[in-house]
């Protein structure tokens, strides 16, 4: 019996040691070499399918409904809009079946002229009708997601074939930009109507538009099977550049790691499962390149105003010394490669956001600030951290960072782990002092981030709720700014207010921004070119070009 | 004393290099501070961050720079305290049911019986998880919840041993000669039935560990920054390339339940009089 005992302990202990070798050598040999792929057996049957890996969690293909995060990829693909996000930007708008704009003196009145060359798949024309059609069928769908991007339209009117004028309900900037989303999506009227589409409420389309498309982009929904695989195959009829890919299959794939061997043996061309951790798996293979987007994904941390939580962390002196008490260089280090640092709540990429100074630490500012607050010798408190992640960074891991950097100026932090379910009801109820979140807004737009902004009640903001910081006589310039930027037109008017606020928001408020996450992606570069990220419609599909 | 001589006198050699393994974790838990290179928390190193193992730093370091192998030998304080503490609130529970349950018979018996095996019917990992995360996450808490598992184990051994000593000729002199109840389970069953305990909870503190481990994994008992070996398993996991964050506090979970095992089957072999002489 002993001997059996010190067989199995001999044979443990070299398998533990066995499977410590082998991950530590990150050049296993475990299946042929990518660079023979190409052109040989491990190669898709046909030269020009892509394949796309990733859990897209689709729920529906129907533009009018769609809401999801992969949305917008699948949209862009098989509709078009007026205005679409310009490649490799985040939110801006360019125009595409519309030509341009022109904005009254209002602010309320849009009206864009078409272009006149715009074909369905279905060999129909595009014309101002089809325009004006697919949005009043949003409009009478109040229950759909979508809605909430269109809700701001009061009427959309066709004055001749290729004009359409939209009336808002209220001066809206971001307008623009919100038009860029799939509740704008131009569909074949005439097709949609014979399948069930209504444009003045009671449309039964959806489930005719989960199984093909009725658009003018550059591919036509194939086939779906939800949580299995879309098929997108091209559009003949397409009135733009046509691309050489034939055939686009995203397929769904839960695992990230079964993600990472599919695209390693060839079976995918494209891995949108990845975050910064996970693809220093696929670093240094042949044939395989690791990409970096930008997203709107911010993490900070939310120290709560409300006085009876803790009156310590309800200080804005305390909280401004926390400001200055990070280290913000190591949170860039653990955020990995393309992460910034926003100075607060608008996103780098938007326009006039403002980008944190990372050497901005200052300990002994801070140390005067703690002093000024009332607490030289520090404080105890506890920081709540669900079990979550930012793009593969751990929650857990930035509230250590945190705890060292804090315990500099005699804050001494007790961790406090959560399930993620639990922290974000704490969250809406305001019941946290102290506690690490994530934010990534509806629109690219910074009127988005106006959630940010004080005020509590009913007419009170998202996070001036959460925080109970109220709007005052004091920081009501914060909303005079907000007032400004909300009806603004002039893009670069608009911009400088946008700086300012940020300015004068960074004086004052229950907020540490720590990071704006990259997005890290990995795709066959032996097969394709130009894989393009943006936050909207993640991988641009029809930018994607086939060597 | 003279037990223990005899045990070590022994040609068994498992059950040496089991005490060997146990003592040498228990000198780590205990001279920690002294040895660790770099304090386990506080030695945060943004520059140094994923780096292999090296002289510098034996284990390699983690995610936030800090040294894997200081924070092995201070996870070793709460995994082995966290293990030692759950055995023995369990063991006293138990001996105390199991001792009233098998002693008096009966209805009593049944009664007691039946409750203890509807907390045995749940699966384990899963009761305990469930309580820890009702309680909430901490380490105290993990150990509660893994003792309320673990009690009924030690009363059923507990019962089936006072019943049949109870039968024994002794226990009915005593009793003939007008010994109260208290005294009898005190100086005639107890003394009698401790062996098998000792040999059982040995062979328990490797599994207990491992489960106190397996709850930190998931996120149910030591919260961080604190160095325990099953949260620090869990800390590799999502960077799976730099092995060695994961693979240290694993092993170091290994050879303590391990440790333990041996010396448990150890123990139960000397006890048990027809394997004593086999080696």
């Amino acid at each position: 019996m002993k001997k059996i005992l010190a067989i199995l302990l001999t044979c443990s202990l070299l398998v533990s040691l066995l499977a410590a070798c082998a991950g530590g050598s990150s050049g296993r040999v475990s299946t042929p070499q990518g660079s023979d792929a190409s052109g040989s057996g491990a190669v898709p049957a046909q030269p020009n399918t892509v394949v796309i890996g990733a859990q897209s969690d689709l729920i529906t293909l129907d533009p009018g409904n769609m809401y999801e995060p992969y949305a917008n990829m699948i949209s862009y693909a098989a509709y078009d809009m007026l205005y679409r996000v310009e490649s490799g930007t985040m939110g801006t708008p360019v125009p595409s079946v519309a030509t341009g704009v022109e904005i009254d003196d209002t602010h309320t009145v849009y009206t864009f002229p078409l272009r006149d060359d715009v074909a369905f798949a279905s060999g129909n024309k595009l014309t101002a009708k089809d325009v004006v059609w697919s949005i009043n069928r949003v409009l009478n769908m109040k229950d759909s997601n979508a809605y909430s991007n269109v809700k701001i339209v009061e009427k959309v009117e066709a004055p001749d074939d290729y004009t359409v004028v939209f009336t808002l309900t209220e001066p809206d900037a971001s307008f623009l930009v919100k038009l860029t989303s799939n509740a704008y999506c131009i569909l074949d009227s005439e097709v949609v109507k014979e399948h069930g589409g209504s444009d003045t409420g009671g449309d039964t389309a959806k489930a005719w538009l989960d199984t093909t498309s009725a658009g003018s982009g550059p591919y036509i929904i194939k086939s779906w099977t939800p949580k299995e695989q879309l098929v997108l195959e091209k559009n003949p009829n397409y009135w733009g550049k046509a691309s050489n890919i034939d055939t686009i299959i995203l397929k769904e794939m839960p695992s990230v790691d079964a993600q990472i061997t599919a695209l390693q043996n060839g079976e995918i061309d494209i891995s949108l499962g990845l975050n910064t951790e996970t693809a220093k798996q696929l670093e240094g293979k042949e044939g395989i390149a690791i990409s970096n987007g930008a997203t709107a994904l911010i993490t900070f941390l939310v120290m709560n105003r409300d006085e009876a939580l803790s009156p310590e962390m309800a200080n804005p002196k305390v909280q401004e010394a926390v400001r200055y008490a990070l280290d913000y260089p190591g949170y860039l280090t653990l955020g990995g490669e393309g992460c910034t640092i926003p100075l607060n709540f608008v996103q780098n990429g938007f326009s006039g956001a403002l980008t944190r100074d990372e050497n901005s630490r200052d300990l002994e500012k801070a140390k005067a600030l703690m002093a000024e607050a009332g607490y030289p010798d520090g404080f105890d408190i506890t920081l709540t951290c669900a079990n979550n992640n930012s793009e593969g960074l751990e929650w857990t891991t930035i509230a250590q960072k945190v705890k060292q950097d804090l315990s500099e100026i005699g804050i001494n932090v007790n961790i406090e782990t959560l399930e993620a379910t639990l922290v974000y009801e704490k969250m809406r109820d305001a019941s946290m002092p102290f506690y690490v979140m994530f934010w990534s807004p509806d629109y690219y737009d910074i009127n988005n981030q106006f959630a940010f902004l004080p005020g509590t009640g009913e007419h009170g903001t998202a996070y001036g709720n959460r925080t109970k910081w109220e709007l005052t006589a004091e920081n009501q310039p914060l909303w005079d700014l907000a007032g400004k930027i909300q009806v603004e037109t002039d893009p670069v008017q608009r911009a400088q207010y946008a700086e300012e606020l940020q300015q004068l928001f960074d004086q004052d408020n229950p907020f540490a921004f720590l990071l704006q996450h990259p997005k890290t992606f990995a795709y066959r570069s032996d097969r394709l070119e130009n894989v393009a990220y943006n936050d909207l419609c993640k991988i641009q599909l029809c930018d994607l070009v086939a060597k | 004393m003279n037990t223990a001589r005899q045990l070590l006198k022994q040609k068994n050699f498992m059950f040496k290099l089991g005490l060997i393994i146990c003592v040498a974790w228990i000198l780590a838990a205990i001279l920690a501070p002294v040895l660790v290179p770099y304090h386990p928390i506080t030695h945060q190193d943004m520059a140094g961050r994923f780096q292999p193992p090296s002289t510098q730093h034996w284990f390699g370091t983690d995610s936030l720079g800090r040294d894997v192998f200081s924070r092995v030998l201070y996870g070793s304080r709460i995994s082995i305290t966290a293990g030692v503490i759950t055995v023995l609130i369990s063991f006293a529970v138990g001996i105390l049911f199991g001792g009233i349950s098998g002693y008096v018979g009966g209805v009593v018996d049944d009664i007691m019986m039946r409750f203890s095996e509807m907390v045995q019917s749940f699966p384990p990992l899963i009761l305990a998880m469930v309580i820890a995360a009702a309680l909430g996450p901490n380490i105290s808490n993990s150990i509660f919840a893994m003792a309320i598992i673990w009690w009924p184990n030690y009363a059923r051994l507990t019962r089936s041993i006072v019943i049949s000593v109870k039968e024994n000729d002794y226990v009915t002199a005593s009793r003939i000669l007008g010994a109260s109840h208290l005294r009898i389970l005190y100086r005639e069953i107890l003394p009698n039935s401790v062996g098998s305990m000792a040999v059982m909870a040995t062979l328990d503190l490797g599994n207990a560990i491992l489960m106190f481990s397996g709850l930190s994994f998931l996120g149910l008992g030591v919260q961080p920054p604190m160095a325990e070996w099953g949260a620090m398993v869990s800390d590799g996991v999502l960077t799976f390339n730099y092995w060695w964050i994961s693979t240290f506090p694993g092993l170091a979970i290994f050879s303590v339940a391990i440790g333990a095992n041996f010396i448990g089957d150890g123990l139960r072999d000397y006890l048990d009089p027809r394997m004593r002489g086999r080696a």
